[in-house]
């Protein structure tokens, strides 16, 4: 602070210099004069607007920040008793609120609503007689360079303190607000910021463009950069708050490619499922092209258009896809809920090639599609009206659909078209009973020869396992083998799921970490392990998983939340999670089993982040593991094993 | 320096109309009809550089100060700085000399320092003048110790931002200072600032500027002035040696057998909070509070006028009132305000030992 202080201070010293040593490069006094009258002027028309506001009880502090209770400030905005001010006078929740008119008189007021996108509240006195309501000055009129007086009413209630300045920039924090190099701090946020006229151009407030809490700013108090919400905006949604309703930034659910809001295209990487831009049908690969029939060119434009509205509010958004223009309106949202995968409860057959449909192979007990009727042998040809020709296609047009939603599917049965309607559930765990037998019990025999495997720009080796009955027509499912710190203990391990993925019939894949140490840029080398072992033989995309141990295991997790398009499992024991995924992702499900011995110190851990994936709508399987175990033990083997195998679930 | 040019002449843009606007207002007539920078080679003169003890733990060895007589008084605040027999003041010529504390008065942090010279520029501490909230002002100060030698102080300018009570609110400011002051909108609470004066347009002395101090409870820096008028008394008794030493007994006003809840028959919330709200948790039968109709749940908003955020706020009040003198409440009572007045009806139980009664 004290820098910032001195680097103002001094350039303004600095001018006085420069202004001395030119005779008459100072202004007029006079001319100072007049404006000194007029700052005057301006004042005494807006400051019986602006009351002093007390609260009694409350929070020390909020976040980090010690929290003043001292007198805050509010701008009158209707006769009968509206009163606005900044969130952060109330950020520490006080048990009462009194406002103090210009006059003096004491009255009891209360939070009626907030804006927590603009970081301003509502409140309403009973007003005792009509309140002066201070003349708004039209947003259209702002000019930077122009005089701005902030006004606020907290040192002594019978008189308005004042700080001058001018304004800096228009549209600032996406938009919102209007940014004066006055000083603003809590000693008048909530109260006005007027021009020369007296008209307000808008109430105080601290604002961060980064952060949104309702004390995001208040740092960069006193420091030549303040904010404050322009009163046209307030009034045009005062009605919404006088009822009561709290107004909160309106999401789309999309994010961009490409870091530089400023300089890159509004081309969508992700779209979050069941979000407003989803269900329009927005999907990755679309680029935005206008929003509310403004065109924009990069995504700061988007940005700033999404932050000027509010959660319910409704959008229109252009956008393009491939050479067709299409237009979409779209209710934003307060919060995104996460996906939620459904799941219909069958398996269907592995084929490389696109053919008439998808062939159910297996249908889980109880589940929706048994109920429904389904079974075993039905040819799937058509979901909700899309035409599927193979599993993935039937995967990926399940992916998308609602739990708890009906959805209509056309199958051939013995040759007859047959229809059915099948109400998706949850995905959750499901009971290891209700999982099919391996779909190739493979026979007991020779174990499969290792393969060496070496990416040349990475010192890392790796082993393949290919077993005995691999066939190149039907995809194999993948399991990446990752040791602990050091290695194995002994060869045991590995052993195991040398003769495990045999009876699946899948690939194992062994990767050795450099003197035994996972390192960060390992996560890279796993990826092009995986991709290398997918060029030379046919990986199923489904059923990829990384099965991890211990420090192996922290690692799983990384390189899974790294490469979300790469994993469909992660199986760890004894591993705490570095941290939880965002959302499962219709494109990109992953499912967690998640294996602790009963003495594992950081059993406690693991189990709090069980519960926020689960939050999360994961499909999570956690087990415990006998004291010192090291490796899945018979039983609880057997499950995971039929587990990975029906990752290819729908 | 394009940009810089561009934005001052927005400011002259966005300020014509105004001037024009106002033609018509009456506009106080200036003593010195000219340019500013002639107000500013007026004051430059009359400022001091005081360098004296300091120079560790983030405390500067330096402050400001400024002539109040031809003979060489000056004016600055009481600090550590001056806490040492080698304190020089440095004029605005380059001239330097040793300057002796006269006196200082705790009250109002002020110090009077003499140096042997004559024919010195001075402001004169008789008949000051006054700003209100809104004038335009000039902070002369060394902060920051930037000026040596025959080099000017640094010249800020700003407004009033307004005029107020300092520790309008008990214990929010750490000063024993508790009159009027300016509230600047400029940044004078900067190391080496306070002493320096504050002038008008005109090149008046308005007051000196005060010590670095920040808001107890928000952390904010205050940047103030005191106004001439209440230093001047003291630094014209002080240069003519009348001055009588006072103390800064920040007990001075609390009574000797204060005010307590339980003569008045109120009993709070416990006060389990940092910032517990004073709601009345009971009344105890037959004291005053019954006749007041005082009631469980009503808050209690100020005492005697003064804001009581906590159940402690409410007690440290009451500790100001003597147990004889009526006490005023301002209660909220279901989104009401209401006001009653209130006096003990027993004297407080003596103190055990060598209590006396007044």
């Amino acid at each position: 602070m004290h820098r910032n202080l001195l680097r103002t201070s001094l350039l303004v010293a600095c001018a006085f210099c420069v202004a001395s040593s030119h005779l008459h490069a100072a202004p007029p006094a006079d001319l100072a004069l007049r404006e000194e009258a007029a700052f005057r002027a301006a004042v005494a028309e807006a400051a019986p607007s602006v009351v002093a506001i007390e609260t009694i009880g409350g929070l020390e502090t909020v976040g980090e920040l010690l929290v003043g209770t001292g007198p805050s400030s509010g701008l009158i905005v209707s006769e009968d008793g509206y009163i606005v001010s900044s969130t952060f006078n109330f950020a520490h929740k006080p048990a009462s609120i009194i406002v103090a008119l210009a006059d003096g008189t004491r009255i009891p007021a209360k939070l009626i609503a907030r804006d927590e996108a603009r970081n301003w509240v509502l409140l309403k006195i009973d007003a005792p007689r009509k309140l002066p309501v201070p003349k708004s000055a039209p947003e259209a009129e702002f000019t930077v360079g122009q005089w701005s007086i902030a006004i606020g009413r907290s040192f002594d209630a019978s008189q308005p303190n004042l700080s001058v300045g001018v304004v800096s920039a228009l549209n600032r924090i996406w938009g919102k607000a209007v940014q004066t190099d006055a000083k603003i701090s809590s000693a008048n946020y909530g109260g006005a910021l007027v021009d020369v006229r007296g008209r307000v151009l808008g109430v105080l407030v601290p604002l961060s463009p980064n952060a949104r809490e309702e004390i995001a700013g208040a740092d960069w108090y006193d420091s030549g950069i303040g904010f404050a919400v322009p009163l046209d905006h307030i009034l045009s949604v005062l009605p919404r708050l006088k009822s009561g309703e709290n107004l909160k930034s309106g999401l789309l659910g999309i994010s961009f490619k490409g870091p530089n809001v400023y300089a890159d295209p509004p081309l969508i990487s992700k779209c979050r499922a069941g979000s407003p831009a989803y269900d329009a049908g927005i999907r990755p690969g679309d680029r935005i092209t206008a929003i509310a029939g403004r065109p924009v060119e990069v995504q700061a434009q988007v940005m700033e258009q999404l932050h000027r509205r509010y959660a319910g509010d409704v959008l229109k958004v252009t956008f393009v896809r491939g050479t067709e223009t299409l237009e979409r309106e779209l209710k934003l949202v307060e919060k995104l809920e996460p996906y939620q995968r459904p799941f219909f409860g069958l398996l269907a057959e592995r084929t490389t090639e696109p053919g008439p449909g998808a062939t159910v192979r297996y249908v889980y007990p109880d589940s929706p599609a048994a109920q429904a009727g389904l079974q075993a042998g039905d040819l799937v040809t058509k979901l909700q009206g899309i035409d599927v020709h193979s599993r993935d296609e039937l995967r990926a047009a399940a992916a998308d659909l609602d739990p708890g939603k009906p959805s209509n599917w056309e199958f051939t049965r013995n040759g007859a078209k047959q229809t059915a309607t099948i109400t998706p559930v949850v995905e959750s765990d499901t009971k290891p009973t209700d999982l099919p037998e391996l779909a190739k019990p493979a026979k007991d025999g020779e174990l499969a020869k290792p393969v060496k495997l070496k990416i040349t720009e990475y010192p890392n080796t790796a082993e393949l396992y290919v077993p005995p009955q691999y066939d190149e027509a039907v995809p194999s499912g993948l399991a990446v083998l990752i040791h602990p710190k050091g290695d194995f203990a002994d060869k045991t391990t590995l052993e195991n799921w040398r003769s495990r993925c045999r009876d699946m019939n899948w690939l194992l894949l062994v990767p050795q970490a450099v003197e035994g140490n996972w390192a960060p840029r390992d996560v890279e080398y796993l990826q092009k392990v995986i991709d290398r072992t997918a060029e030379s033989y046919r990986v199923d995309a489904a059923r990829t998983a990384l099965i991890g141990y211990e420090e192996g295991g922290v690692f799983a997790y990384r390189t899974a939340a790294r490469f979300r398009d790469r994993v469909r499992c992660v199986a760890t024991i004894n591993a705490v999670p570095p941290g939880i995924p965002a959302e499962n992702e219709p494109a990109n499900p992953v499912t967690f089993i998640i294996g602790t011995a009963k003495d594992f110190a950081g059993a406690a851990r693991v189990t709090k982040a069980v519960e926020q994936l689960r939050t999360l709508h994961f499909p999570v399987v956690q087990r415990e593991l006998p004291a010192k175990a090291d490796d899945w033990d018979d039983k609880n083997a057997a499950e995971l094993l039929r587990r990975l195998d029906a990752l290819d679930r729908i | 320096m394009t940009r810089v040019f561009r934005r001052s002449l927005m400011f002259l843009i966005a300020a014509l109309p105004a001037t024009f606007a106002l033609s018509a207002l009456t506009l106080p007539s200036l003593a010195v009809a000219g340019e500013l920078d002639q107000v500013i080679r007026d004051v430059q003169p009359k400022i001091v550089k005081i360098h004296g003890a300091g120079g560790y733990k983030g405390l500067e060895p330096y402050q400001s100060g400024f002539l109040f007589s031809a003979e060489g008084h000056i004016l600055t605040v009481w600090s550590y700085v001056l806490d040492t027999d080698y304190v020089t003041a440095t004029l605005d010529d380059g001239r330097r000399f040793d300057a002796k504390l006269v006196a200082a008065d705790p009250r109002l942090e002020l110090a009077v320092m003499k140096i042997d010279a004559t024919e010195l520029p001075f402001f004169s501490l008789a008949a000051p003048a006054e700003a209100e909230a809104g004038a335009r002002v000039l902070a002369f100060s060394n902060l920051y110790g930037v000026a040596v030698g025959d080099e000017a102080a640094s010249v800020l300018h700003g407004i009033v931002g307004a005029k107020t009570k300092m520790n309008a609110r008990r214990g929010v400011f750490q000063t024993p200072y508790d009159g009027p002051v300016y509230v600047l909108d400029a940044m004078t609470n900067n190391p080496g600032s306070a002493g320096g004066a504050l002038v008008d347009y005109r090149g008046r002395l308005l007051g000196m500027i005060g010590k670095e101090l920040r808001h107890a409870e928000s952390n904010l820096w205050l940047n103030f002035a005191i106004p001439t008028a209440e230093l001047g008394p003291t630094a014209e008794s002080i240069r003519a040696g009348t001055y009588v030493r006072r103390t800064a007994d920040q007990q001075q006003n609390k009574p000797e057998r204060p005010l307590k809840l339980e003569l008045l028959g109120l009993v709070l919330v416990p006060d389990v909070l940092e910032r517990t709200p004073p709601f009345v948790d009971a009344i105890m039968a037959g004291y005053p509070a019954v006749a007041a109709d005082i009631r469980p749940d009503d808050l209690v908003l100020f005492v005697n006028n003064r804001l009581t955020q906590s159940c402690r706020a409410v007690r440290d009040e009451l500790e100001l009132v003597h147990y004889a003198d009526p006490v005023k409440l301002t209660l909220l009572r279901d989104q009401q305000l209401i006001e009653v007045t209130l006096r003990a009806a027993t004297a407080p139980a003596a103190a055990p030992l060598g209590g006396k009664l007044p």
